[in-house]
């Protein structure tokens, strides 16, 4: 009786619509009813999938995003959590402003960096022109070259510090008696962080490289509220993608393909790390 | 103690939603800053005229029109009346989700109405009207007077005298090298992925002897990707390179606002902004003629439509009869800037009529209004040419490429409908 | 748990201060453009000045576009923080009633399907949110569901993390204590609703706060399931007021910071747990 109403709503509300998303898949499922039949289609969603150079440029962008964003927004959050884990004045109220990002909404941080990147004349174009000379714009969200890197900035911006908590924490469980030892043996700066910080945030590294790439790999209310996946799908993202495909063009058989898709990469992607990081440990 | 939290959620939830009296009719609306005004007036009327005898008028409002029709389709949820973008409607009738008009309001009105919106409103395979609009819609060139006598260019006053193509671009070469002029021309980019990119682009390849799809074979291949949409298009992208016209993400005001664009190719919807902008400096010059058919600009817009689940026909009879009469229409123009869809209406609204600063958009609507296609397939065509269009002037790909890509998509959807039966056979 | 002390760490110093200056600056200069912004109700102002000193340090202090932005009737702005708030408390209050009862019954119980269920609790933890939204929504569609309160919460309440956490919890309740309050008559129930779920006090608030981040942030299912105003959650009004307001920045600014302002505060009040609860999902991973 306990049980019941949890596991009933996880087999309604996760279990029996992933079995759906692959019975979809293989089907010509509309969102909204339509005067034909819907037929079992076979493989076609995933061979037009596969042959949709939307497809791969949603991928690949996905990819890149990923691979740009963490360890861009892993580097940052480290840093923070070490100045922020260093006896300086002030410390709490440098705390506190570091984690309001993460407070702030998505959609309230795109709206923000969207007055930061307007043409010709935000505040970063400013910087630009300080530096370029007055008529010099750049077209952040407008340009294919800058879209993604543009989301990229504001991604980590607005997330950085979830992570840096979790390294602040990590810090703090490494035993302090190691920094002494080390510092009595010579120690320099660097080497402090080489040989006794780094070794000592191990595991929490492995964690933040599996949930940072996860996320990542989600990406969607940034792009939606502010380049649609433009330029010329510059900024696609596997997501995007499929909620373009599904909802606003109603094709929910071919989108549920990609959702399928997607699924199949979050697990590989998670596996992978997991033996990877896991073989390294044991050597 | 499940119990009692379930039934207080059920309280909260419950309390939200409405339900409708039998003699209460509802409709759903766009939400749009220079409509709203209208619906309240609509609203108000329509309840002082029939409010005493029973029938009483909601208006709803509603943001994210599009999918909110979409949701309510899903889950039974439609009102008496609804809106449609002109376009849309051959799809829903083919989905069954609407139900035809020709009972529900008088034919008088429907004569009345001017042709375009009225084949606009009628559904090919049983001609039958299944939309019916208060307005029309056109678009021209919007000029900033100061800057175009400053580059010293004639502004043509009536269609007969509409740029050609060479003309045009001598004319955006001119701005460019005024002080001031960031960007001669504005083509509303900025508008994003929207429908604009296929009803403001579309009178570029029909002038020049193209269109977005075969009329008569509904097939993509050979027309969406002919040489005139090519060619046509292939044009204004050498223009956005050359830095002519305002990228996507220069905002709506670069004419109205910060005057860094000295002409615009956008609706008449934006009458108020750009009077508000320029005052005396705006200027109303013709469509250009960008090929061998002569200048064509696009026509249409939301109209009224019923869905099939209503039942009370008789209420909502009395309700499209008053939004269509003659003071309603005018009413809609003059509060909105849009052009009366009937011909009666025309003398009575201030812009339009003999005389009034908007007479050129009726010229326009008359010579060279080209409906967009009434056709079932119709939301995939515009998604298709929309994105071909965006990745041209924003991803400044190869045009050819681009409408081969939109063809393929087209011929595959009508493919994958079996055609869209009863058309297609 | 862990917990983040004010124990000072190595290398303070000029450098570390100057950083953690830069680190402000980075965070805070949006931040203060932002509110510069939305007290300016010059659009034109705004405009001209958006990439200028002036637009971080506010000239003129009026509140013109909050008063526009509150009172807009298209967008209103108190149902949205109402639908928001009622969205999250409903979510939080099934999620951990339901999730910690089910946890504990599998942590405690002598259950013989515990396995099976375990299988299903991992297996839905590693299913993505996100590739579920499409049969999500046509399932939504037969129950005649969507814009409703009901179509927000049901699917954070089905929450196999939430599960998971209660459970490692539970499982590691010493087993004298349980087996004391059997001997001394409690029903199983009871156990739960006595012992166990007041001990687990560290877990609900980790899952209220992070559960509340999700929904604060929640954008896609909420995009696909509501239609206008009436149910709609904050964050997707902040995004379909911002396409249908492109050009009054300071209205848009205000709105932003409109909905800023109850997320600080709402920090403010539960800064420790909040930081507790966030790093405790990631030493332990």
């Amino acid at each position: 009786m306990m049980l019941l109403p949890a596991v009933v709503l996880l087999l309604t509300i996760v279990i029996l619509p992933f079995a759906l998303s692959i019975y979809f898949s293989f089907t010509d499922q509309r969102l909204t009813p339509r005067p034909i039949p819907t037929r079992i289609v076979g493989l076609t969603n995933f061979a037009r999938m596969f042959a949709d150079p939307l497809f791969w440029k949603a991928l690949a962008n996905t990819f890149v995003f990923a691979i740009l964003v963490t360890p861009f927004q892993l580097a940052l959050s480290l840093a923070v959590a070490m100045i922020l884990n260093a006896a300086i004045p002030f410390r709490a109220f440098f705390r506190t402003v570091a984690i309001i990002p993460l407070l702030l909404p998505m959609t309230v941080v795109a709206a923000i960096w969207a007055v930061m990147y307007r043409i010709p004349n935000g505040p970063l174009n400013s910087v630009v022109q300080m530096f370029a000379g007055s008529s010099v714009y750049v077209d952040w969200l407008g340009s294919s070259s800058t879209a993604l890197l543009s989301i990229v900035l504001l991604s980590a911006w607005a997330t950085f510090p979830y992570q840096m908590l979790i390294y602040l924490a990590g810090l703090q469980e490494i035993p302090q008696d190691l920094y002494e030892a080390a510092t009595l043996d010579g120690a320099k700066r660097w080497q402090r962080f080489r040989y006794v910080t780094w070794p000592g945030l191990r595991n929490v590294n492995i964690f933040q490289l599996i949930i940072t790439t996860i996320g990542a790999l989600k990406l969607f209310t940034q792009v939606d509220m502010l380049t649609k996946g433009g330029p010329n799908g510059a900024t696609t993202t596997v997501i995007h993608y499929m909620y373009q495909q599904g909802f606003l063009s109603q094709k929910v058989g071919y989108a549920s393909a990609v959702a399928v898709f997607f699924f199949l990469v979050v697990c590989t992607i998670a596996l992978i790390q997991r033996v990877v990081l896991r073989n390294e440990e044991g050597a | 103690m499940k119990i009692k939290l379930i039934a207080a959620t059920c309280a909260i939830v419950c309390a939200g939603s409405s339900h409708a009296f039998a003699d209460a009719i509802t409709a759903w609306v766009i939400d749009g800053e220079s409509e709203r005004p209208y619906f309240e007036q609509l609203e108000k009327a329509f309840n002082a005229a029939y409010g005493a005898k029973g029938t009483t008028l909601k208006v709803v409002p509603i943001p994210g029109y599009n999918s909110a029709i979409q949701a309510a389709v899903m889950s039974g949820g439609l009102p008496d009346i609804i809106m449609l973008d002109g376009p849309n409607m051959a799809n829903a009738v083919w989905a069954g989700t609407i139900q035809p008009l020709d009972d529900l309001i008088d034919s008088e009105i429907v004569d009345d109405l001017l042709p375009a919106v009225k084949e606009q409103g009628t559904y090919g395979p049983d001609g039958k009207l299944y939309q019916i609009s208060p307005y029309d819609s056109s678009v021209l060139l919007w000029g900033n007077r100061k800057l175009l006598q400053e580059a010293g260019v004639d502004i043509p006053k009536t269609v007969d005298q509409a740029w050609n193509r060479d003309e045009f671009r001598d004319v955006l070469d001119k701005l460019s090298k005024v002080k001031g002029v960031q960007w001669p021309l504005d083509l509303k980019l900025s508008y994003g992925n929207d429908e604009w990119l296929t009803y403001g682009f579309a009178p570029f390849v029909q002038s020049n002897g193209g269109d977005i799809i075969d009329r008569e074979a509904w097939k993509a291949e050979g027309t969406t990707n002919s040489p005139a949409n090519i060619d046509a298009l292939t044009e204004l992208q050498t223009w956005f390179n050359k830095g002519w016209i305002v990228p996507a993400s220069g905002g709506d005001n670069k004419f109205y606002g910060e005057k860094s664009a000295a002409l615009v190719w956008v609706g008449n919807w934006m009458w108020a902004a750009h009077k508000r902008g320029l005052g005396e400096d705006l200027v109303l010059i013709p469509a250009p003629s960008f090929g061998p058919k002569g200048a064509k600009t696009p026509n249409g817009g939301w109209g009224w439509s019923v869905p099939a689940t209503s039942k009370n026909t008789a209420d909502i009879k009395l309700f499209l009869n008053f939004a269509m009469s003659p003071e309603q229409v005018a009413a809609y123009a003059d509060t909105t800037g849009y052009i009366p869809s009937r011909n009666i209406s025309v003398p009575l609204s201030k812009l339009y009529g003999k005389g009034g600063e908007g007479e050129l958009f009726v010229e326009e609507a008359k010579c060279c209004a080209v409906v967009r296609p009434v056709y079932p397939g119709y939301p995939v065509i515009t998604t298709a040419w929309k994105t071909a269009v965006l990745n041209i002037f924003t991803g400044k790909t190869d045009v050819k490429q681009e409408l081969d890509t939109a063809a393929r998509a087209i011929d595959q959807d009508i493919e994958d409908n079996s055609g869209y039966p009863p058309f297609g056979k | 748990m862990a917990k983040i002390s004010q124990r000072t760490g190595r290398g303070g110093g000029s450098l570390a201060l100057a950083c953690a200056g830069v680190m402000t600056l980075g965070v805070l200069l949006p931040l203060l453009m932002m509110v510069t912004i939305s007290l300016n109700p010059d659009e034109q102002d705004i405009m001209v000045s958006i990439g200028a000193l002036r637009s971080f340090i506010p000239e003129v202090v009026s509140l013109q576009n909050y008063f526009e932005v509150w009172a807009d009737p298209a967008h209103p702005f108190l149902r949205y923080l109402g639908n928001t708030l009622l969205i999250t408390g409903l979510t939080l209050l099934f999620s951990i009633l339901f999730n910690s009862m089910a946890a504990f019954v599998l942590a405690q119980g002598t259950l013989r399907i515990r396995g099976p269920l375990m299988i299903l609790i991992l297996a839905s933890l590693a299913i993505p949110a996100e590739s579920l939204v499409l049969p999500q929504l046509i399932m939504a569609g037969w129950a005649g569901i969507i814009d409703t309160y009901q179509v927000q919460i049901l699917p954070g309440v089905a929450n196999a993390m939430s599960i998971f956490l209660f459970y490692q919890f539970f499982t590691r309740l010493p087993k004298e204590l349980i087996e004391a309050a059997r001997i001394d008559g409690f029903s199983f129930f009871q156990i739960f609703r006595y012992i166990a779920l007041p001990l687990s006090k560290p877990v609900v608030s980790a899952i209220a706060i992070l559960q509340f981040l999700e929904i604060w942030n929640a954008y896609l299912w909420p995009v696909m399931v509501t239609r206008g105003p009436e149910h709609r959650p904050l964050s997707v009004a902040m995004s379909a007021y911002f396409s249908s307001n492109l050009q009054s920045w300071g209205n848009i600014m205000a709105f932003a910071v409109s909905m800023a302002i109850p997320a600080i505060l709402f920090f403010l009040v539960v800064q420790k747990q909040f930081i507790a609860s966030v790093t405790s999902t990631g030493v332990k991973g």
